[in-house]
């Protein structure tokens, strides 16, 4: 008895729907993801048809956050039409093998919004104290 | 119905015979036939503890004499309860009724403290100094045998100089028991047979039994007598028997192995003990069939001196010999050349060494049997709950040594 | 643009300097670490000088089966016929030779900065950057795609310190340590090992743990090499997969004087001359050196040839050695073309020692003569053996 192995062990439906997601593993206050293969329909923690990745979330000493992609296996299972989750697709446009997710973009914007907003507020500040 | 009639019954027989012996007949229900026997006394309450003791521990007479039951009067421990009695202790206290009546004359005795006795402790102590000592016999545990404080497996010395020096020799006790033989006017007669080896830890060794109505006459004589029956065995490299080899001796069949450098004696407690004693430092042995400690040692002995040098074998099967050497990453080294090359190497010949050193026979290696739980389903759980903790152990060991 | 270019690369420098390397230009000032000017890896990859390290190298078979730990050292005895030990001993062979293969000597790798993509729209998408390696099954580390996305959008390849971080963490190599080793990141314990003569255990660990491209392991190399030339144990390095390219090293560097010392010094004139050989190579030194190499191969077996042949030799029972011709080589250790041998190379040598190249003259000089002394001798008593057995001498 072990761990099922990265070419999985779930079963499925030839023309079921497939979806490329995470799979949330490691522990509480430890995030870490598997980025799989498995049934839309299914529940992240049942067997997945593959495993095609992982993200560490949490940055590492170099303060990088550390991705693995098989794109070969990516590139297949999307040929053959299986769909993405959000986060996933925001990675792999963030990876360079898709287009940039929308929502990158937009996430992109909002933290500028709000780190300028905070420069501003900073800026404001240190002049009512100078006057 | 029936069930609760007949357990009322015998309540009633019960509190009768209470009833009868208190002798009391105040209202006496009406007597039944039916009484159980109730004894007063017994063995139980008659005889002193001791008596009891030694009537359940004891041997018989005869068992005595055949040597039974040496072990069981021996005092194996003080008995500290001796000199103190309930109701005297340290502090010297008249509790009535306890250890002093509760009237005296017309008076009523209170509870009252006195001064303190001394000498009492004392007292005491002296008495558990006279009770004689128990000890243990001690050992260093260089000294020790196989067993406890038991001679086999001892070392009991070089044997004696007569005429020739036994210089960096040592003997062990290999066996040490007790015969009996009749004898037509003596009857039984009782002796004590030791076996050991004796040897210089340089391939000379020699093995003997002596008998003896004495332990030490007998392990002296026998120890002598092995000094005398020295034979001269080959080390290979100085520490290990040249091929892996057959043996036996009766019911013993004993299969030993060569082995490199620093594996050690993994053989019968016996075997290890002749091997230290001659030089062998490295050897795997099997035994398989009696365990008979004679016959161990015979046939071992056997066996190690029929070992074959490589150049014989090598003439009787024309073949090369050569050592395949893993720790020096696959150095072939040859062991022995055929005297004859010209020859072909005879076809008729095992081209398997270890069959042809072990006389075609094969070693029985039994499977090791797997474990009652191993796939039951809790166990497969547990397995499978643990494997994410494979790795904690190397993670920590790295982490402590490099302090990230 | 080239200048925020530039002031990135700054950063990225800025970032992750290693102790190391902090430590090598701490170092550097000392004692001036010698490095490869120009690309070594052509004239060190080329037949003719493989050649010569190869022979210079020789196959002491005791040397490269020496007792090792290993986990498993139970030996196996078996039986084997003329042909199948035969066979053996030209696998044996083949197996000293892979043991010999030389780790390459290559130039330093620079990084250099290749953008896939820029997009200002993503700047600030995450507080810090995203490493993506490509875990694709039966790609080679050095086809694996590693990319990084900075924080400010760009997507770049990883730089080479990341792109072999990444390797490791994915596909870790056997020995490899994910961190550098205090053996190499710390001065110290460098020093010490050095200090210590481990020079073949330093230099195995330095193969593993980095690639031959990598400044470290020049520097670490270059170290070892320079160290082991002032205590002068080249003997350890003999007939281990170091010895090319130290001896390359110091042909490289102007230096060969000590290793040529030792060389003379234990009877190995072949040797000798192929290191002057090669250092003539290097430097285009105008003196033809190749018409004396081949006169030596033609006297002289390979080093391999040599091997096989006393490995085939131990094959011949006793009656077979009997010859005297062979009974006197074997006394003295030399035969009639190894003095023919010995002869070419000597003038070669003196050559060398009488030319402006060579710099511990006197030392060399003196060796020689002993050499020459002590070889007369041999020479003389072989003479005599053979008249003594009446034997013509040739």
């Amino acid at each position: 008895m072990s761990l099922s192995p990265a070419s999985g062990i779930g079963r499925f439906y030839k023309h079921s729907a497939k979806i490329i997601r995470f799979v949330r593993l490691g522990c509480t206050n430890r995030p870490f993801y598997h980025i799989v293969v498995m049934e839309r329909r299914k529940n992240q923690h049942q067997p997945v048809i593959e495993q095609v990745g992982t993200y560490d979330p949490l940055p590492n000493e170099h303060n990088e956050r550390l991705v693995a992609l098989n794109t070969e296996r990516i590139r297949y299972w999307l040929g053959k039409g299986a769909h993405m989750s959000t986060p996933a697709a925001e990675l792999l446009g963030i990876s360079g093998i898709l287009p940039i997710h929308p929502r990158t973009y937009m996430t992109a914007w909002r933290n500028r919004q709000a780190a300028n907003a905070d420069q501003q507020r900073q800026e404001n500040a240190e002049g009512v104290a100078t006057q | 119905m029936a069930v609760r009639l007949l357990q009322k019954s015998i309540a009633q027989v019960y509190s009768n015979t209470i009833l009868n012996q208190f002798g009391s007949s105040a209202n006496v229900l009406p007597v039944t036939p039916y009484t159980i026997s109730y004894r007063n006394t017994s063995f139980f309450n008659k005889l002193p503890a001791d008596e009891i003791w030694r009537g359940v521990t004891a041997v018989s007479n005869a068992g005595k004499k055949r040597g039974r039951g040496k072990g069981s009067g021996k005092k194996i421990a003080k008995d500290l309860n001796k000199g103190q009695t309930i109701g005297l202790g340290k502090k010297n206290v008249i509790w009535p009724g306890l250890n002093a009546p509760i009237v005296r004359g017309n008076d009523l005795i209170r509870q009252q403290k006195l001064p303190e006795c001394l000498d009492r402790e004392k007292h005491i102590i002296n008495l558990r100094d006279s009770m004689g000592r128990f000890r243990m016999m001690r050992l260093s545990p260089i000294d020790r045998g196989w067993s406890g404080t038991k001679i086999p497996g001892r070392s009991i010395g070089p044997p004696d100089t007569v005429g020739e020096e036994y210089d960096f020799f040592d003997t062990r006790v290999l066996e040490n028991k007790i015969v009996f033989i009749m004898k037509g006017n003596m009857g039984r007669k009782r002796r004590y047979s030791v076996l050991s080896i004796t040897g210089n830890g340089n391939g000379l060794g020699g093995f003997a039994t002596a008998k003896a109505p004495e332990v030490r006459t007998a392990l002296r004589k026998s120890k002598n007598r092995a000094g005398q029956k020295l034979m001269n065995i080959n080390l290979c490299e100085n520490r290990t028997i040249f091929h892996d080899f057959y043996t036996g001796f009766g019911k013993t069949k004993i299969f030993v192995c060569k082995k490199p450098d620093g594996y050690g004696l993994i053989c019968h407690r016996a075997i290890q003990t002749i091997c230290k004693v001659i030089g062998i430092k490295d050897l795997y042995a099997k035994i398989e069939g009696s365990t008979n400690l004679q016959h161990i040692v015979k046939a071992f002995f056997i066996g190690l001196l029929q070992q074959k040098s490589y150049q014989n074998i090598s003439d009787v099967t024309n073949f090369h010999i050569v050592e395949y050497q893993k720790e020096k990453n696959g150095f072939t080294e040859i062991k022995a050349i055929p005297h004859s090359t010209s020859k072909i190497p005879n076809k008729n010949h095992v081209i398997d060494l270890a069959q042809y050193v072990l006389e075609k026979r094969n070693v029985l290696r039994k499977k090791a049997i797997p474990t009652f739980y191993l796939h039951s389903k809790g166990h497969n759980l547990f397995v499978t709950k643990q494997e994410r903790f494979r790795n904690h152990e190397t993670v920590r060991l790295y982490k402590s040594l490099h302090g990230k | 643009m080239s200048f925020l270019r530039y002031l990135r690369k700054i950063n990225t420098q800025l970032q992750l300097p290693t102790r190391l390397e902090r430590q090598f230009s701490n170092a550097g000032t000392k004692s001036a670490i010698l490095q490869y000017e120009k690309d070594p890896q052509p004239q060190f990859t080329d037949t003719e000088t493989q050649r010569l390290l190869q022979s210079m190298t020789q196959m002491q078979l005791d040397k490269v089966f020496r007792k090792r730990t290993v986990p498993d050292n139970d030996n196996e005895i078996k039986f084997m016929t003329t042909e199948q030990l035969e066979n053996e001993f030209v696998k044996m062979i083949e197996k000293a030779k892979h043991q010999l293969q030389m780790p390459p000597v290559v130039k330093v790798k620079q990084d250099t900065e290749r953008i896939i993509s820029k997009d200002p729209a993503l700047k600030d998408f995450q507080n810090t950057k995203f490493v993506f390696t490509d875990i694709t099954y039966g790609l080679r580390q050095s086809d694996r795609k590693v990319v990084v996305r900075d924080v400010d959008g760009t997507l770049s390849y990883a730089p080479l310190e990341t792109q072999k971080r990444m390797n490791q963490l994915y596909f870790p190599l056997k020995g490899r340590t994910f961190h550098t080793p205090r053996m190499f990141s710390e001065q110290e314990y460098l020093q010490r090992c050095l200090d210590d003569h481990k020079y073949e255990f330093v230099l195995d660990r330095l193969t593993v743990q980095y690639e031959p491209y990598e400044l470290d392991f020049h520097q670490i190399s270059a170290q070892v090499f320079q160290h082991l030339n002032e205590s002068k144990e080249f003997d350890q390095l003999r007939s281990t997969r170091h010895f090319g390219p130290m001896a390359f090293f110091y042909a490289w560097h102007h230096c060969i004087d000590d290793l040529l010392y030792d060389m003379i010094r234990r009877d190995y004139l072949q040797n000798a001359v192929e290191l002057i050989a090669l250092s003539y190579k290097l430097h285009n030194v105008p003196v033809e050196f190749r018409k004396t190499i081949s006169e030596l191969d033609a006297l002289q077996p390979t080093p391999e040839k040599r091997a096989l042949n006393q490995l085939l030799s131990s094959l011949k029972s006793k009656e077979e050695h009997e010859g005297i011709q062979q009974e006197i080589q074997t006394a003295i250790g030399k035969a009639e073309s190894d003095f023919a041998a010995d002869e070419i190379s000597l003038k070669f040598i003196e050559a060398y020692i009488a030319s402006e190249h060579a710099l511990k003259k006197v030392q060399l000089e003196l060796a020689v003569q002993t050499l020459k002394e002590i070889n007369l001798e041999k020479l003389q008593l072989y003479h005599g053996l053979k008249k003594a057995h009446g034997m013509h001498a040739s």
